[in-house]
């Protein structure tokens, strides 16, 4: 939450700047214990709303990594000039808000004990916890791909060297010769995420390696923004991008790193630029705190995203089963956010109440055209769902120059989500 | 605006009593908990999905600051009853209730004068 953001709150509730100069009272205040694993869109915006609507907590932030690395716009550093720098966000900005940033990798949760393990000397109690881990992939579960293959065969779904080796690979890539991207079934993290990288990769093809093209492999037959991907598909890349869906002989069954092959039913292929973005489940985490189920996801009650596994666990963003939201940025930070005012609700002795949530996604077609989806969500009675009037993609068929305005917005959005994320 | 002014002034808040614009409060003896059900009231969480894209320094994104209630009513009345209209806003608009959009308008309408 930015600082603006807590103007609105404190204004809207009657006070002026002028007031803040008056004494404070003197009471005490809960002094919840208040754990979040991850520091993601999820997990750092549940950070920044605690440390506003409950300040006296005693919040303390867990992430495996000082420096945060987000996925979306990472997309256009594989395809345009992007820099990963521009990805990257610390978390000073917490730390300036009172909350304890630990880095260092979660090892266990005891939900029984209410303990977060961090090392063999040190565990965390709480009174509620956070996770919010995002994803991890299952290895293997596409045969062949584990994390050896993932060098050689990069996915490039969790930001960082990932990314950077995918577009290494692309510079190396001899004109000519093609690029393979493989994509599974539902659900996985943004789902028009791959549809947004095939444009940025042919893209990248069209611009600078222009005999060569990309082979989508893809598990399944439609997808989200299918029809407006395609029609960019066909007015930009014709000679630079062939999608191939499931029953197209589009699913691989199996990945080979010594050889560097790929195989469907009836084809392999074999390619110095093989892009497998393999099935996933939630942050392991999750696994070890009992807040999984046979799904891998995470189930939850939306009003405050609750665990319906385990007492005083929430659970946000990707990790969660909470479709009709997708597994988005925008969704993690939504749902952090009304997470977080439902902890401060229940660690105050008040129910949480139910809200109406929202979501926009943007896909870039080519560095400067953009598509969206959007929508409404209501949490009413413990069900999320999704509000029937509302929502739905870009028009088809549009001038260039609402494109043009969506990739505008999705610009602002980026530098809007971060700064309320990350302060 | 630093912790402790944040903090500082929800604790008076709590400590006057003083009742929020707009939302429910829920019924609760304890001040310091007052201040936390204003804090977290309906209008408080239906601002929340606003703030993912508009803030004060939003550029191809409208900032809702200073907006006036009545603009941002008015604004977001339309964006729901225009039905051709394409943009995400009228996407989005389709799915709040009249009280929704009146508890969001005033919320935002608290922020006036200070730019
Ligand atoms: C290519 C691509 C493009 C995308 N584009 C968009 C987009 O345009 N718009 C959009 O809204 N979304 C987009 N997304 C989706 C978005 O990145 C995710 O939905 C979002 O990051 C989910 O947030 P999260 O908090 O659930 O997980 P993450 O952001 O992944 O955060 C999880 C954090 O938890 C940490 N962690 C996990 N386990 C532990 C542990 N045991 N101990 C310590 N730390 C741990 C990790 O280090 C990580 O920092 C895109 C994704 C991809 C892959």
């Amino acid at each position: 939450m930015t600082q603006l953001d807590r103007r609105f709150l404190l204004k809207a509730m009657g006070l002026g700047t002028a007031s803040l100069a008056l004494p404070t009272p003197a009471f005490a205040r809960a002094k919840a214990r208040i754990v979040i694993i991850g520091g993601g869109f999820g997990g750092a915006s549940a950070a920044q709303t605690l440390a506003t609507v409950l300040p006296s907590s005693n919040i303390t932030l867990i992430d495996a990594n000082a420096t945060y690395t987000a996925c979306p716009f990472s997309n256009l550093v594989l395809g345009t000039d992007r820099a990963l720098s521009a990805q990257q966000f610390g978390y000073d900005g917490l730390r300036r808000l009172g909350v304890t940033v630990l880095n260092t990798l979660a090892l266990d949760v005891d939900p029984v004990a209410q303990t977060v393990t961090v090392s063999d000397a040190e565990t965390i109690g709480y009174d509620r916890l956070i996770l919010s881990p995002g994803i991890d992939m299952r290895w293997n579960a596409l045969e062949g791909y584990d994390e050896a293959a993932a060098q050689i065969f990069p996915h490039a779904w969790k930001a960082g060297p990932q990314t950077l080796l995918l577009r290494q690979k692309l510079d190396a890539l001899e004109d000519g010769q093609p690029v393979i991207m493989s994509v599974p079934t539902a659900p996985f993290r943004c789902p028009p995420g791959p549809y947004e990288r095939a444009s940025m990769i042919a893209h990248y093809l069209k611009t600078r390696k222009p005999r060569s093209k990309l082979i989508v492999l893809d598990a399944k037959d439609s997808f989200s923004k299918k029809a407006l991907f395609q029609e960019a598909w066909d007015e930009h890349y014709p000679d630079h991008l062939e999608w191939r869906g499931a029953s197209d002989d589009g699913t691989v069954s199996r990945v080979d790193a010594a050889t560097e092959t790929i195989e469907t039913d009836f084809e392999s292929f074999d390619a110095s630029v093989i892009n497998i973005i393999p099935p996933q489940k939630a942050g392991s985490i999750a696994d070890r705190a009992g807040v999984s189920d046979g799904t891998g996801w995470c189930p939850i009650d939306p009003l405050a995203f609750e665990s319906t596994q385990q007492a005083n666990i929430h659970v946000i963003g990707d990790a969660t089963i909470a479709a009709p939201m997708p597994k988005s940025a925008f969704s993690a930070n939504l749902q952090a956010k009304v997470c977080a005012m439902g902890v401060a609700r229940l660690v105050s002795g008040l129910e949480p109440q139910a809200t109406i949530l929202s979501n926009t996604c943007y896909s870039f077609t080519t560095p400067d055209e953009a598509i969206s989806i959007a929508g409404v969500y209501s949490n009413e009675n413990n069900i999320l769902m999704s509000v029937s009037e509302a929502g739905g993609v870009s028009s088809l068929s549009a001038v260039k120059s609402i494109r043009n305005q969506e990739a505008d917005q999705a610009r602002s959005w980026f530098e809007t989500i971060t700064s309320e994320t990350f302060g | 605006m630093s912790k402790s002014h944040s903090l500082g002034a929800a604790l008076l808040l709590a400590f006057l009593g003083l009742a929020a614009c707009g939302g429910s409060v829920t019924d609760h003896d304890d001040v310091k908990n007052t201040s936390i059900a204003q804090l977290t009231n309906r209008s408080a969480s239906l601002a929340l999905a606003c703030a993912g894209c508009h803030s004060e320094t939003s550029t191809a994104v409208v900032s809702l600051k200073g907006y006036g209630a009545e603009a941002l009513r008015d604004s977001l009345l339309r964006y729901r009853a225009e039905t051709d209209g394409i943009t995400v806003m009228h996407r989005l608009a389709r799915g709040y209730s009249d009280d929704d959009i009146e508890l969001l308008a005033n919320y935002f309408d608290q922020d006036k004068g200070e730019r």
